[in-house]
């Protein structure tokens, strides 16, 4: 009996008082945040462009550029941006009339304007096929960027004489894009 | 003898009695335990994000320092920390990350003394004070020992620091989700 009770105090004499204290305490908040980037493309004017050659002058001299021949639109995008240009066929296509017209009758001078508005490049309907052709580059954060597009046709490149009365048409795409390399 | 043993153990767990002071500090969330903030349009991008976050989150503060012998040590004060838990706001997948001084904190203290921070707290990476003893940017003397009634809001917002676009606006930050872990401690000053 008595080496157990010696035994017993041996272990009180052993054991070790601990204590563990609150002295701080932390709470975590996660925070999300989701960024939608935002870039869009308003054409205001010209949405619709009609070349229509009634006179000899017409053919001779071409259409535009004029106030006519205009399209005009506005960019917001909250970050770097271009605007693209591209066609949907290789030729303009004849609706009734089995000829073509090529591409690079019509030809466009962009002008910018406004904050972030970048740089704008002149060309032609074939620059825009089969891949993209940049117009307008460098382009910044902005909600107030405009552009004006200034159409012409058979001015320099004049439509071929063997082409039959018509009409014809193609799709100009437009494109807002991120810009390259961003 | 063995009565000698008997009285020599009872000595032995008188022995384990104690008379201390401590500290007990408690933080508890009562609402607002996550906040996220959706930039869906050029406005919030532009102008930053604040309205509707208001107070989104409150903590109650518990805090006792005691004296030895019992009661509260009047000269003992708490203080509230925060930081992130990472260097930047992390972008999910591919995303490059954002600074931290996108995310701004303001503070409102409520007890007996009654104390609105209008000083903005940028989140770092380091504990930051954002309540104290005297030393808050307001130069308001608070933290004093509190009871269960102490409760500290915080309004958040982010991309807002100053006119727009603000010096920490999102504008030109890539698309996507990104994520911080806030860590509030709460300890003696």
């Amino acid at each position: 009996m008595k080496k157990v009770l010696l035994g017993f105090i041996s272990i009180i004499f052993a054991t070790q008082v601990s204590f563990a204290q609150p002295v701080s305490d932390m709470a975590v908040i996660p925070m999300g945040i989701t960024i939608q980037n935002i870039m869009r493309l308003t054409i205001t004017k010209g949405g619709n462009m009609e070349f229509v050659f009634k006179t000899a002058s017409d053919i001779t001299n071409g259409l535009g550029p004029s106030t006519a021949y205009e399209t005009e639109g506005s960019v917001v995008a909250s970050q770097a941006w271009q605007l693209d240009l591209s066609v949907d066929a290789a030729t303009f296509v004849g609706e009734v009339a089995a000829t073509t017209i090529p591409l690079n009758v019509v030809e466009f001078t962009p002008t910018v304007a406004g904050t972030g508005a970048g740089t704008a490049f002149t060309g032609d309907l074939s620059n825009g096929w089969p891949s993209n052709y940049t117009i307008v580059n460098a382009g910044a954060v902005t909600s107030t960027a405009t552009f004006n597009i200034a159409w012409e046709c058979g001015t320099n490149n004049d439509i071929p004489a063997t082409t039959t009365s018509g009409r014809y048409t193609i799709n100009v795409l437009l494109s807002l894009l991120p810009e390259d390399g961003f | 003898m063995k009565k000698y043993i008997i009285i020599v153990i009872i000595l032995l767990n008188f022995s384990n009695v104690y008379g201390q002071n401590g500290i007990h500090s408690k933080i508890t969330t009562l609402t607002g335990s996550s906040v996220f903030f959706p930039f869906n349009s050029y406005t919030k991008l532009y102008e930053g994000m604040e309205a509707g976050y208001t107070n989104w989150t409150r903590f109650r503060i518990l805090y006792f320092d005691t004296i030895a012998g019992g009661g509260l040590d009047g000269s003992s004060h708490w203080e509230l920390m925060v930081r992130a838990n990472t260097g930047n706001i992390v972008g999910d997948g591919s995303v490059s990350p954002m600074t931290l001084d996108k995310v701004e904190l303001l503070v409102t203290y409520t007890n007996d003394v009654g104390l609105t921070v209008t000083t903005p707290y940028t989140i770092t990476g380091t504990d930051t004070q954002i309540i104290g003893n005297g030393t808050n940017p307001t130069g308001t003397t608070v933290g004093a020992t509190v009871g269960p009634n102490t409760e500290v809001q915080v309004s958040y917002r982010v991309g807002r620091n100053g006119a727009p676009p603000a010096a920490n606006t999102l504008l030109g930050e890539a698309s996507g989700y990104y994520f911080v872990d806030l860590v509030f401690t709460l300890r003696k000053e």
